[in-house]
């Protein structure tokens, strides 16, 4: 994948300035920060894939499932679109970052931060209008109560996780408008972008969940 | 070809330029990225955290001196057992060694100047203390659950019970800063071994580490989703958990039982890498069977995930599932018993000294056996369902979590406090100190698997008084209580070798492993230049140095670090 590609050797390198001088060289710090990554994203992958198990354990031991559910509403359509292009907006500024360009990163950078309000904008549109038809359904779902909650559940906790995501984007724009781009906030910058592709695969999970259980 | 290394008589660095005065101020405590003062904050929440836990635990004996209770009400006494529970195991035993005696040595042990992460190291910290901030106002807000949360009794609107929320929030909270830790160490241990230090020429403590930081970053994200879900579902009503709306509660324990667990492991673990250098370093013999131990512990680690159901055989889970679950907690036992089979075999022929960390190393393996062997016993289903939810499981779990994993934590402490405080401590204050701890500790539990196997349920309160368990009782608190004298005068002497004690020499057991190349308290940085690696188990080439009260290399075996600059040179 290109977001994993070697970092490029023609801007600064700014060798030992980890904390406490842990690193000898920048490199070091960057494969260090690539595992620390993967880690984190298997924990969180182990922390939805709990998630999912656990709505899909109580809806296949349900044998009197309601079958007038409401469909989910339209708004979560348009934040998936919208989050999917907050993606690959964090790849096209991995690819300018790569190509030096400073102009592209600062415009990608800016279409993925729109995207990201267009997302939970909608999100929380979606949430409204759930909780519109709350009390209708409630009367019929009492005992089947994930079948409305889930909704609020799996989008609660994936927003929780793309607000996360705000900060390292709120950093790299900063460096980007603001300081000299160097090979560490390059690897910032990879980083944040693997995980906003992680953030993806969960939600299309978690809507595919959705749509099957719920 | 003969050379003289002096570098283990350097002066003792409490003299010199060390971590402990480097900087000075409470700024310079709360804020500092160095791993071995997180290590000290760390080491005194947690024993702060134990003495907590230890009073709730000798309420809860004196509680059962007579049937029908001593000194609380029923009420009372469910809250007491839950916090000394909980404490225990989130704000003690879980950290203990991986976050207080790992962030202190783990980086030491592989040369490095720090952990891949020192700001996450430092961020860490500070969750675990919001955590348990939160998890010990449930003390006062109420909680009666047991360390479990297990629901009904964690959902039920209609209990008084304020604690709930706080005490998962806590743990919620605990559960992540673990998480950082264990991604912390893996990629520490992955990125910042010095050269020449392959993965088998690690420490074994680095082994246990690495196999725990495992556990801890997979298996801890599942509870932090439990608990969430069972917050949520306490404060919402979701259907997850409540039966009433649809949720089913046995799914709470597997969910649960599928971290804690690994959990055991994440204890044990550890206290298993203590065992594995304190038996070693003391019986100065080379470890044996080095490749099994390490393997061990990365079997345990990937046995400690298929075996959760077997806390639930009576929980209905299915029949087929409990048979499964039962073949693979034997399993369990394979890699155990290798590890005990090799500490054993280290010290075969071995140069005992009768130090304290040793005796507290070889208490360890009895006490292991105990509680693992009683543990294949718990393994059979129809003798789990006849002991299940009495004293005798009470008596076994204390045998692993306490008699093994916190005796680990103790060696550890004893084995590690001349390089963490650069001062020695008392050796009979400390021998007389294990003897009064292992009667006082055998005398509280074993005592318990007669009460078990006579009937007395565990979490009650009170009991029949013509039912014959009353003398166990009074037998076990009284074991409790020695257990406390021996826990204080341990306190008492760490406490004077602070401001008393005989400065500690770079190597005062004679240990190989990097550690005890540096200075006691070691420098800030640890190491001015990366330190020679060589065999860490080959005790051969040190020899005792009177002068300096410790161990130095022999006069006539060359340096790794003149083996590395010939090769350089070359």
């Amino acid at each position: 994948m290109a977001i994993m590609d070697q970092p490029r050797t023609d801007i600064p390198v700014q060798a030992g300035e980890g904390a406490r001088g842990v690193y000898k060289h920048d490199e070091d710090r960057a494969k260090a920060g690539s595992l620390g990554l993967v880690l984190l994203l298997m924990a969180l992958g182990m922390l939805f894939g709990g998630l999912v198990l656990a709505v899909l354990a109580v809806r296949i031991g349900d044998e009197a499932w309601p079958q007038d559910l409401p469909h989910l509403p339209w708004q979560v359509w348009v934040s998936t679109v919208a989050l999917l292009a907050t993606s690959v907006a964090f790849a096209e500024a991995v690819a300018a970052s790569r190509r030096g360009s400073d102009t592209g990163i600062r415009l990608a950078l800016a279409t993925a931060a729109v995207m990201v309000v267009i997302f939970t904008g909608m999100q929380a549109w979606a949430w409204l209008d759930w909780y519109e038809q709350m009390p209708a359904i409630e009367t019929v779902t009492q005992e089947h109560r994930i079948g409305i909650m889930g909704f609020w559940v799996f989008t609660t906790m994936h927003v929780a996780h793309v607000l996360g995501g705000l900060i390292p984007l709120g950093m790299i724009a900063w460096y980007a408008v603001f300081r000299t781009w160097t090979a560490s906030r390059q690897g910032l910058l990879r980083h944040t972008a693997v995980y906003w592709h992680f953030l993806d695969i969960v939600w299309i999970v978690l809507l595919l969940t959705m749509i099957v259980v719920l | 070809m003969t050379t003289i290394d002096n570098r283990p008589l350097e002066t003792p660095g409490l003299d010199g330029d060390n971590y402990l005065n480097h900087t000075r101020g409470f700024r310079s405590w709360i804020l500092t990225l160095d791993h071995k003062r997180i290590g000290v904050m760390y080491l005194v929440s947690v024993l702060t955290s134990f003495l907590l836990g230890g009073i709730f635990a000798l309420l809860v004996r004196t509680q059962l001196l007579v049937p029908d209770g001593l000194i609380m009400s029923q009420d009372e006494f469910n809250q007491a057992f839950t916090i000394h529970g909980g404490v225990m195991v989130f704000l003690v035993i879980i950290p203990g060694i991986p976050a207080a005696l790992g962030n202190f040595i783990l980086p030491i042990m592989l040369g490095a100047k720090d952990v891949a992460f020192p700001r996450l190291n430092l961020f860490s910290y500070w969750l675990w203390i919001v955590g348990a901030i939160f998890l010990v106002m449930s003390i006062f807000a109420g909680l009666d659950t047991g360390w479990t949360f297990y629901t009904p009794y964690s959902i039920d609107q209609d209990s008084a019970m304020g604690g709930v929320i706080p005490a998962v929030t806590g743990a919620f909270l605990l559960g992540f800063a673990s998480i950082f830790t264990g991604m912390n160490f893996i990629v520490t241990i992955h990125r910042l071994r010095p050269d020449g230090m392959t993965w088998f020429r690690m420490p074994l403590f680095l082994w246990s580490i690495y196999a725990t930081a495992v556990i801890q970053v997979l298996a801890t994200p599942v509870l932090g989703i439990t608990l969430a879900l069972l917050a949520v579902e306490r404060a919402f009503g979701i259907g997850i958990f409540n039966p009433a709306l649809g949720g089913d509660p046995v799914l709470y324990q597997h969910f649960f039982w599928f971290y804690s667990h690994p959990a055991v492991y994440i204890m044990i673990l550890p206290a298993m890498g203590v065992i594995s250098e304190v038996i070693a370093v003391h019986s100065h013999r080379h470890i044996f069977g080095y490749s099994f131990i390490a393997w061990s512990s990365i079997a345990i680690a990937i046995f400690s995930f298929l075996v959760w159901g077997h806390h639930m055989f009576t929980s209905g889970q299915s029949p087929l599932m409990s048979v499964i679950f039962s073949f693979i907690t034997f399993s369990v036992a394979i890699p155990s018993a290798v590890k005990v089979f090799n500490w054993l075999a280290t010290m075969y022929k071995g140069s005992i000294s009768w130090n304290t960390s040793m005796l507290y190393g070889m208490s360890f393996i009895a006490l292991f056996m105990i509680g693992g062997l009683t543990g294949l016993y718990l393994g059979v289903i129809s003798v789990d369902v006849h002991l299940h939810d009495t004293y005798f499981i009470v008596a076994h779990f204390h045998y692993t979590m306490m008699g093994s994993a916190l005796i680990g934590f103790i060696a550890g402490l004893h084995h590690w406090w001349p390089k963490i405080s650069g001062r020695m401590f008392n050796e009979n204050a400390g021998r007389f100190a294990f003897v009064l701890f292992f009667i006082g500790y055998n005398t509280t539990f074993f005592t318990q698997f007669m009460l078990g196997s006579h009937g007395m349920p565990r979490r009650y309160a009170t009991y029949p008084a013509d039912a014959g368990f009353q003398t166990y009782h009074i037998v076990s608190t009284i074991g409790s209580y020695m257990m406390a004298i021996a826990f204080f005068t341990m306190a008492g002497y760490f406490i004077v070798s602070i401001f008393k004690g005989r400065k500690a020499a770079s190597n005062p057991w004679g240990g190989r492993s990097l550690e005890w190349q540096c200075t006691s308290p070691p420098p800030f940085d640890n190491f001015s230049e990366q330190p020679a690696v060589g065999d860490c188990y080959d005790f051969s080439v040190l020899r005792w140095d009177e002068a300096t009260h410790g161990y130095v290399w022999r006069e006539d075996v060359e340096h790794p670090s003149h083996e590395t600059e010939h090769t350089a040179s070359a």
